[in-house]
């Protein structure tokens, strides 16, 4: 936390502190305990541009549901305001609207979760919204009336709809740092006056607490969580979007299949149509992109090209057919590779053996012929070979 | 490729073709060796064909013809020539040995001492000898056909490595195939007399020199040359072979592949020319550890990936 101007010696500090550090401030007579777990300076206010390392220890949701929160009658006494409601008529509409929001969800979390989310989703979180004049419960005109009001009626209402089923509640004024606010270039998120929030707390036992939010649209900072537990979310997540979308689904898995199952052909037509961009400019190009796009087809097929076998002695042996026209063009294909790959540029450019429309004309023959399905019949049959005789 | 190098180049492959049946891949190395200016080594099983081979080459160009059966009472001056006093004249007079022909047949060179095989040396490297300290030129296109029989080893002595290394090729001849052997016996059914007489030559000297000299042209591109150099690193680097490619065997190899470019229709070399004539000239000059050279020599090739890229400059 940088503190940059807050008009208050109390360090604001999440629930559940377990570790502060101020730089340059080493002696623990600086700090001192204010109420509840709230640390103060013992100084007039905090100095502006304040930085504050703070760690807090806070439970997770998920290891709530086991918990078993203190029950009424234990430790409480007719004067625990954490405890105490209000004594009127409408007591006993929002002690049973409490018990019918519980339903059958069992004591502890689950109970509670079950009161917040209805007022989450039923309730509507009005910050300009006011308490009619003469109004002497607000608490009951939100819940049994109104159904909207500001964050402090939903904390209010949630801490006390609670303490109506056994639970010790409090209600917590502070800052809330709002995620959607969070600067990922500075790293900060700010707060400012206006981002004073309510929220209620229940006791876990041995005045450990744990917050409870109950207005729309804010969220309680969870600690972080590991590897396998977002794996996990996200497979939730994912199964739960799959559930909701069948139809999307159906269409995606067929498009992924199909992709998948041609993906050699995809592939080789992105290929293919790359090739008219090196063809066009110099009929150099046009053959090196045509030996490019035929070795790459060879490698799809799962027969690559060794490095030290020849190109002519490569596809000059891949022979299918032995038609007349069909292997003429073709060995017009590979004297042209070898011409224009290994004729060096002063013979090429005295003698020009082929305009640029041959080249490319004859390129692309070469380039229907090797097909894929030609490559993966002939290539994937034997393997390479060499030219050299033995003496 | 001018038509008349072709012509004659066809003549050439068409005499040896007709005095050595169903060889025509031999014929075609023995030409390559020819055009590059190399000299041949063949090693065979008696028989086969090597004499038949050197003769007829020799006859085909049109040149003197001679012949060297090597023994180990063999003498470098029975090869290089002698000097004599003439009483008549009253002076000293050089008689010339066999190395002045033309084409040179030393068959069974093993069988010669190594004294008498280095005096062969300069002859091959410089086309020159050295004679009672005078340097005498040797013909042009002079060419050395020598034989060897891998099977005799008794009273043999193995050839050094400098002097393999002035050979260009080492060929097996091998035997014929069935239908070659038919056509053989067939051919030579017929009076006595037509076999005695010498074939005229197809190609001159003066021919034979102009073709070679037309070979030496034939375009390398520098990738080419980074590719050769990469192929006779990896001869020196291979774990079996203790004695790698020399430079003079890269050079013969540069050029036995510009020849085979030109048999083959081309002005210029491509890396099948390299890996084709690559068997014959690495066989010929590789020593080690190995048993089998074709399998050390494939495993060169494999080593070295084919260069595909747009040429540079050239030669």
């Amino acid at each position: 936390v940088k503190i940059v101007h807050l008009d208050t010696n109390r360090i604001p500090a999440p629930l559940g502190l377990a570790r502060l550090h101020i730089d340059k401030v080493d002696q623990p007579d600086f700090f001192a305990w204010a109420e509840g777990e709230v640390v103060q300076m013992t100084r007039e206010r905090i100095p502006p541009f304040t930085v504050i390392r703070l760690v807090s220890q806070v439970p997770a949701a998920g290891q709530l549901q086991e918990w078993a929160f203190p029950r009424e009658g234990r430790v409480l006494a007719e004067a625990d305001v954490t405890f105490a409601v209000p004594n009127n008529e409408q007591a006993a509409a929002i002690a049973a609207l409490a018990k019918a929001w519980a339903g059958n969800a069992s004591r502890g979390w689950p109970q509670i979760a079950a009161v917040v989310s209805r007022l989450r989703e039923q309730y509507e979180h009005a910050p300009e919204a006011t308490v009619p004049a003469g109004c002497h419960d607000s608490v009951a005109h939100f819940l049994l009336d109104s159904h909207r009001g500001p964050d402090y009626l939903f904390a209010s209402a949630a801490a006390i709809l609670l303490r109506h089923l056994g639970y010790r509640t409090r209600l917590v004024s502070g800052f809330y740092a709002a995620p959607e606010k969070y600067d990922s270039r500075s790293r900060h998120t700010p707060v400012v006056a206006q981002d004073v929030h309510f929220w209620a707390e229940v006791e876990l036992g041995f005045n450990h607490w744990v917050t409870v939010e109950a207005t729309p649209g804010y969220e309680v900072l969870q600690p972080p969580t590991t590897l396998a537990q977002r794996c996990l979310q996200a497979m939730r997540s994912a199964w739960q979007w799959c559930w909701n979308h069948p139809a999307s689904l159906a269409a995606g898995c067929v498009v992924l299949v199909a992709t998948a199952w041609y993906r050699r052909h995809l592939l080789d037509f992105l290929l293919r149509s790359l090739w008219h961009i090196p063809a066009s400019r110099s009929a150099e190009a046009c053959i090196l992109a045509t030996v490019w796009l035929l070795d790459r087809r060879c490698s799809c097929v799962g027969r690559p090209r060794p490095k030290f076998v020849t190109l002519t002695s490569w596809y000059g042996n891949s022979d299918v057919t032995k038609e007349g026209d069909t292997e003429a063009v073709k060995r017009l294909f590979l004297r042209m590779v070898d011409w224009y790959l290994y004729a060096p540029s002063p013979i090429r450019r005295s003698t020009p053996a082929w305009s640029q429309q041959e080249v490319r004309a004859t390129c692309l023959w070469a380039i229907r012929f090797w097909s894929l399905r030609r490559c993966y019949r002939r290539f994937s049959q034997s393997g390479p070979r060499m030219q050299g005789r033995s003496t | 490729m001018p038509c008349g190098y072709q012509a004659q180049i066809n003549s050439l492959r068409e005499r040896l073709n007709a005095a050595l049946c169903g060889k025509s891949e031999v014929v075609e190395y023995v030409l390559a060796c020819l055009l590059a200016r190399g000299h041949l080594l063949i090693e065979d099983l008696p028989g086969l064909g090597k004499t038949t081979l050197a003769k007829a080459l020799a006859h085909a160009v049109g040149g003197k013809f001679a012949r060297v059966q090597c023994t180990p009472d063999l003498l470098p001056s029975d090869i290089t020539g002698f000097t004599v006093f003439n009483q008549q004249t009253r002076e000293f007079e050089f008689v010339e040995g066999p190395v002045f022909a033309d084409v040179l047949l030393a068959d069974e060179i093993n069988r010669a001492t190594p004294r008498t095989q280095s005096a062969l040396f300069e002859a091959m490297a410089e086309r020159q000898v050295t004679v009672d300290r005078h340097c005498r030129r040797l013909a042009e296109t002079f060419f050395v056909v020598a034989t060897q029989n891998p099977v005799e080893s008794h009273g043999t002595y193995p050839l050094p490595e400098a002097q393999l290394d002035r050979f260009a090729l080492k060929l097996h001849i091998g035997y014929p195939d069935r239908a070659s052997e038919l056509q053989m016996l067939q051919a030579n059914v017929g009076p006595l007399g037509a076999k005695h007489t010498t074939p005229e030559a197809v190609v001159s000297l003066a021919e034979l020199r102009g073709l070679q000299e037309h070979i030496a042209q034939v375009a390398v591109d520098v990738t080419l040359h980074e590719y050769l150099v990469d192929l006779a690193r990896a001869t020196r680097n291979h774990p079996e072979v203790t004695l790698g490619l020399s430079p003079r065997g890269l050079l013969i190899w540069q050029r036995i592949a510009q020849a085979w470019a030109h048999l083959h229709g081309r002005g210029f070399v491509t890396p099948d020319d390299i890996q084709q004539v690559a068997p014959p000239v690495l066989a010929v000059r590789l020593a080690g550890r190995f048993e089998s050279a074709s399998k050390v020599i494939e495993d060169i090739i494999q080593s070295v990936p084919v260069p595909i890229s747009a040429p540079g400059g050239g030669t």
